[in-house]
């Protein structure tokens, strides 16, 4: 035989068959639990304010959740090595300096040790998202959120996590999200550059002759 | 070799949705055609197409070791000089390659001409390894096809049997996959390659061509931060060694895949070259570099720039005079010009063979069929079984 024997792997379905979807779903509600790629449904708060009014009932949670963001956020915000890389990425007036010795790790404090400066600079928080407080069981999920508005980052308009998972558009309140966007960076991003490769890709689509196309074109080929 | 024309299964595009397969259908048009399949015998496929492509693939090898060897040849490939030295040490360190799509004409009789090697980003890999395995399944269950029909193509078995391989050879690293943010299709070609080094033990993770950064030691770092040590990119390295941040790769201490001495084969001073070396082997069509393009003045040619993707800013010539050509951003590296093939035509369209390589192996091929001489992203996928 010419081919391979099986190809048919559980690794390779991405979807809940149409066929059978609605029964499965309902089995997945009553065990109460979901594989990691179901999708969760999260809020967006630029404060404790906004979750108050959705939470008139839990004041002190929704403090308590701010508050707890806010620390996550001095500890785990992206560091840049300069305002304006940081400004790149976020935009004007979107930065502020890092408060000294809250890397979160013992490296990087060796690292700026080292560069001499010390100083990093990490944009500022957006808000925090929230998973759902009802369903959320013991503890709920939290983490700060960020924005850009740097038209030359990729992020421009997107509302992303201290890791880098981008999980709605600005403006979103609810978004769809995975229990792992929820996960603390076990330190924070330390960016001296920022933007990677795909640039001369960026200059390609955007040229004319490809622009009919839309922006999905392959770099493959 | 024939083609067919049959009714689609009934059930193609949900099971497309089911194994999310979501680019089948790209800018409002089909892409994953299956009103038709092409049908070849066991001995065209073995003969013509299996053993040709191993051999071309040895042939490439040699090329890339001349090529390394000699400025000259650098220079002529258009490989930037700062990453002369980064690209033959990953040939002198037999970094390993992955895989490689290498594009034939074949009508089904005579030898197979190669039209060229996409060496570093091939895509249309998940329709050929898997999608394309599951319709003949279907077909042969539906009666269409005979229950003794078979395909060529063990390209999945062979994807992961070579990431187990890296697996086993490669400290114990997780292994970054990395596509342009935008493109649907290279997302999809890279979830199925992170399917198939999971399914040989690695861990994986994405990352954004674009979201990759720099850290404070001018190592890559992932978009969680993370150091990237091992990482299949598809994304073409004669992007990657103009960009700013090329500049950091020979220090930044990544396995690539593909490694970087495949910006020598995934480009076509390549056909030229290998013309050269071996001149009027049966697989090759004449082929030569800028300096004797006054060839291309009698008979029929094909201009291709040295870098080019997906058929773009291909001219082709007749008595000099450009009688087709398509648009593209591409070229500004210089050109070549390569003898004129005809592909085989089924009613109005023009089928090309795409013939897979996993490792130094062939492991299966694509058809696509494009209404146009140049076959460019807009081709539509068709599969095909191996029936005597």
């Amino acid at each position: 035989m010419k081919r391979s024997s099986n190809v048919r792997l559980a690794r390779f379905r991405k979807s809940i068959p149409t066929a059978t979807g609605v029964a499965l779903s309902v089995s997945l509600v009553l065990s109460g639990c979901s594989p990691a790629e179901m999708q969760e449904t999260a809020q967006i708060y630029s404060n404790a304010e906004e979750c108050k009014a959705v939470y008139p009932d839990q004041p002190q949670l929704c403090d308590q959740v701010f508050s707890s963001a806010q620390m996550d956020h001095l500890t785990t915000a992206p560091r840049f090595t300069s305002q304006a890389e940081c400004e790149n990425e976020f935009g004007a007036e979107a930065c502020q300096p890092a408060p000294e010795g809250s890397e979160g790790n013992p490296e990087a404090g060796q690292a700026s040790a080292e560069s001499g400066g010390g100083s990093w600079f990490m944009p500022m928080m957006m808000g925090y998202m929230m998973g759902n407080m009802m369903s959320g069981g013991r503890s709920t999920r939290y983490t700060p959120v960020y924005g850009s508005r740097s038209k030359t980052s990729p992020l421009n308009g997107k509302i992303f996590t201290g890791n880098g998972t981008v999980v709605g558009k600005a403006g979103d309140r609810t978004v769809r999200t995975t229990p792992s966007a929820f996960q603390k960076p076990s330190a924070p991003t330390r960016v001296t550059r920022s933007g990677g490769f795909g640039k001369m890709a960026a200059a390609k689509s955007s040229s004319s002759s490809m622009k009919s196309k839309s922006g999905s074109r392959s770099f493959g080929g | 070799m024939k083609r067919h024309l049959v009714t689609p299964r009934a059930h193609w595009q949900a099971q497309a949705e089911e194994f999310g397969f979501d680019f089948h259908t790209m800018y409002d048009e089909v892409y994953w055609d299956e009103s038709r399949y092409y049908q070849f015998s066991l001995e065209q496929i073995e003969n013509d197409i299996e053993d040709p492509t191993e051999e071309i693939g040895q042939m490439c090898l040699e090329a890339v070791d001349k090529v390394v060897n000699s400025e000259q040849l650098l220079e002529k490939f258009a490989i930037p000089q700062a990453h002369w030295d980064t690209v033959a040490r990953a040939w002198r360190l037999k970094e390993p390659s992955l895989y490689a799509r290498i594009d034939l004409a074949y009508d089904g009789t005579g030898p197979a001409k190669l039209l060229e090697n996409n060496a570093d980003t091939p895509t249309s890999l998940y329709e050929s390894g898997f999608f394309q395995w599951l319709w003949l399944e279907d077909r042969i269950k539906d009666g269409t096809l005979a229950s003794g029909a078979d395909q060529f193509n063990s390209i999945q078995e062979s994807l992961i049997d070579r990431f187990s391989q890296f697996k086993q050879e490669w400290p114990p690293v997780p292994l970054h996959f990395a596509s342009c943010l935008d493109s649907i299709e290279d997302r999809g070609t890279v979830q199925y390659l992170q399917d198939c080094a999971e399914e040989a033990g690695f861990k994986t993770v994405f990352s954004a061509i674009e979201h990759i950064g720099l850290s404070d030691k001018n190592e890559f770092l992932d978009a969680n931060g993370d150091l990237i040590r091992a990482c299949f990119k598809l994304y073409p390295w004669e992007f990657m060694l103009r960009e700013e941040f090329g500049d950091h790769i020979a220090k930044a201490n990544v396995r690539w895949l593909e490694p970087e001495w495949k910006s020598v084969l995934s480009n076509k001073a390549l056909l030229p070259l290998l013309w050269q070396m071996f001149p009027n082997h049966p697989n090759l069509l004449p082929a030569y570099f800028a300096d004797e393009a006054d060839r291309s003045g009698t008979g029929q040619w094909v201009k291709k720039p040295i870098y080019s993707r997906e058929g773009a800013n291909i001219e082709i010539l007749d008595g000099g005079k450009v009688v087709e050509s398509s648009g593209g951003e591409y070229g500004e590296e210089g050109f070549i010009i390569q003898a004129y093939q005809q592909l085989p035509k089924f009613g109005d369209d023009n089928a090309l063979i795409g013939s897979w390589l996993i490792g130094d192996k062939a492991a299966g091929i694509s058809v696509r069929e494009d209404h146009s001489r140049i076959t460019q992203d807009l081709s539509r996928f068709i599969p095909h079984c191996i029936v005597d």
